[in-house]
């Protein structure tokens, strides 16, 4: 993902990416924002809020396959790269944030995306 | 007329004398017990609440998430291998309203979700979380820690799964005893072990469980006559014993009769190549079983596991005897190869065993029929009161130099039927295992 100039306040560094090998994904606490997932899909990387949209549950200790992140409470589905809940009980996004690599380093921008088709799609299991 | 020695009479069965029903000294044994509801129903209690009920093998459970359902008694269970590789048996009902979380035969899950009111229950069981669970947060009796579905203990013998819901129940090693000796003819002749090949057949019998788990653990005397037409089909002649060179040996009611031919099974499945198979690797076997041992592998024989695990060591096909209800049983059969052996060889195994051991194999529909109707010729309440004769072999029992466990000579002989009936009728009387004896 590209990195957006002008957000430097909101750069948040999450030590090495080698931490997250493909097809896994990780959870940061980060300062007054609460808990970020991080997911490694392939050669991309994609970070959305931590907790599940639905019931408070940690979606990084749930299930990754391909760019959908399931939750282990009551497998909720939610679109990695946009955030939008795919299956019930889940039915509004969760928030999600630019993160890169630069020179081994996972970087962060904390400020949420706006994603403005995250309410748009019925929800559909995969 | 045979006299009747214990008349129906409207006593609770727990009431009954189980080792008059079961008469084994002098061979005799009462109808009522292939028949009576009551009767059942405390199998249900004192058998297969009790018991090391085998519930699937190893190779079934590759990944996380893997799982089959399958039944201990008529408590319907899921199996499954959880995120750190432990197989674990609990009840497949939901401990809210007791509906079944699971309808799936057998799949890849991330947890099982009830229908119902969306409690979700992970890959031990636990009870994981809950539909508006917030609502409960003032509930003082509602403790997720111990709303999981109910757990069995589950252990493993060389690939085999079994669980018990008994906690005071010995381990399975114990339970098993000795009659490991004889399990490892077909699950150790190998080194690379031995795997179930996908998928299962399961049917349907009118028949009372005890007369398949009978017919297994020591039946060889119908072979020649039940099976003469199939025998003669695929051999060319028909079913012969070897009174020298045959056995029964029972351990804890466990069972099973055998010659020492290498063969005699095999050649049944009517595929040349598991024949060869068998001769050609007779002295690698020996190396892992001892020479005797050796020649059981792919033998004349049949044996179960008590109490409904079924198995034929000449035709590698394995299977459970399901109770549902006192006159009706599912049947679930399994083919176990060893893992490293060729594929053709595998596939020769599926093939020889359908035509054989499947609902419409040769030998099974000879079985099923004699079974159904052995069992409910008991509608009658005359003909339940003649007792029927399991007298074959009374005189027969030895001491053998290699074989453990109670060896009686001649595989055609009721003395495994008797020594099942027995362990039937101690734990049917027995309050708790420690007044059970082991033998």
């Amino acid at each position: 993902m590209e990195k957006e100039e002008g957000m430097v306040s909101n750069l948040v560094e999450l030590g090495e990416a080698s931490q997250i090998p493909k097809g896994e994904m990780k959870a940061f606490s980060i300062d007054g924002l609460g808990e970020i997932a991080v997911y490694h899909v392939d050669d991309e990387w994609f970070a959305t809020d931590d907790v599940c949209s639905h019931a408070v549950a940690s979606l990084t200790e749930g299930w990754l396959e391909g760019f959908t992140v399931i939750c282990p409470a009551h497998s909720g589905e939610f679109d990695v790269r946009s955030g939008k809940a795919l299956c019930f009980p889940a039915t509004e996004p969760i928030s999600t944030y630019q993160v890169w690599v630069e020179g081994g380093k996972l970087l962060v921008n904390t400020t949420p995306n706006k994603n403005d088709d995250t309410h748009a799609s019925s929800p559909q299991c995969q | 007329m045979v006299e009747t020695f214990q008349r129906e009479n409207n006593r609770a069965a727990s009431d009954l004398d189980f080792h008059q029903l079961v008469d084994v000294e002098a061979g005799w044994i009462d109808r009522r017990i292939f028949w009576n509801a009551d009767i059942y129903q405390l199998e249900l209690e004192r058998i297969f609440a009790r018991c090391w009920c085998f519930v699937g093998h190893e190779s079934q459970f590759t990944e996380p998430g893997d799982f089959l359902t399958t039944h201990i008694g008529q408590d319907a269970v899921i199996v499954a291998k959880d995120r750190k590789g432990e197989v674990n048996v609990f009840l497949n009902s939901c401990t809210h309203r007791g509906n079944r979380v699971c309808f799936a035969e057998a799949g890849t899950a991330r947890q099982f979700t009830c229908n119902f009111h969306g409690w979700a229950f992970g890959l031990d069981g636990g009870l994981v979380s809950i539909h508006e669970e917030e609502h409960y947060s003032a509930c003082a009796n509602f403790d997720k820690s111990k709303l999981g579905l109910h757990r069995a203990r589950t252990q493993s013998y060389k690939g085999l799964i079994f669980a018990t819901f008994d906690p005071e129940a010995p381990s399975l090693d114990e339970y098993l005893g000795d009659y490991r000796y004889y399990l490892d003819v077909l699950l150790d002749n190998d080194p690379g072990g031995t795997e179930f090949l996908e998928g299962n057949v399961k049917s349907r019998l009118r028949s009372n469980w005890k007369f398949a788990a009978e017919n297994f653990v020591g039946d060889a005397y119908h072979a020649g006559w039940t099976h003469a037409s199939a025998a003669e089909a695929i051999f060319g002649r028909g079913v012969k014993v070897n009174p020298e060179k045959s056995f029964q040996a029972s351990v804890n009611g466990h069972g099973t009769e055998f010659g020492l031919d290498l063969i005699g099974n095999a050649m049944a499945l009517g595929e040349p190549e598991v024949v060869d198979y068998l001769k050609e690797n007779e002295a690698r076997f020996a190396e892992r079983l001892g020479k005797l041992r050796a020649k059981m592998v792919g033998a004349m024989s049949s044996a179960n596991v008590f109490p409904n695990l079924a198995y034929l060591p000449g035709l590698n096909t394995w299977r459970t005897w399901l109770p549902k209800g006192a006159h009706e049983i599912e049947l679930n059969t399994w083919v176990l190869v060893n893992r490293d052996a060729p594929k053709s060889l595998k596939e020769a195994y599926r093939r020889g065993i359908s035509r054989t051991f499947s609902p419409t194999g040769m030998f099974e529909s000879d079985d099923g029929e004699n079974w159904e109707h052995c069992t409910h010729s008991n509608a009658g309440v005359v003909t339940r009161r003649q007792k029927l004769h399991y007298g074959l072999g009374l005189d027969s029992a030895i001491d053998h130099e290699e074989f453990p466990g109670k060896i009686h000579r001649v595989q055609l002989n009721d003395a495994n039927q008797r020594a099942f009936y027995k362990r039937w009728a101690d734990l049917m009387s027995a309050s708790d295992w420690s007044s059970l004896d082991n033998n």
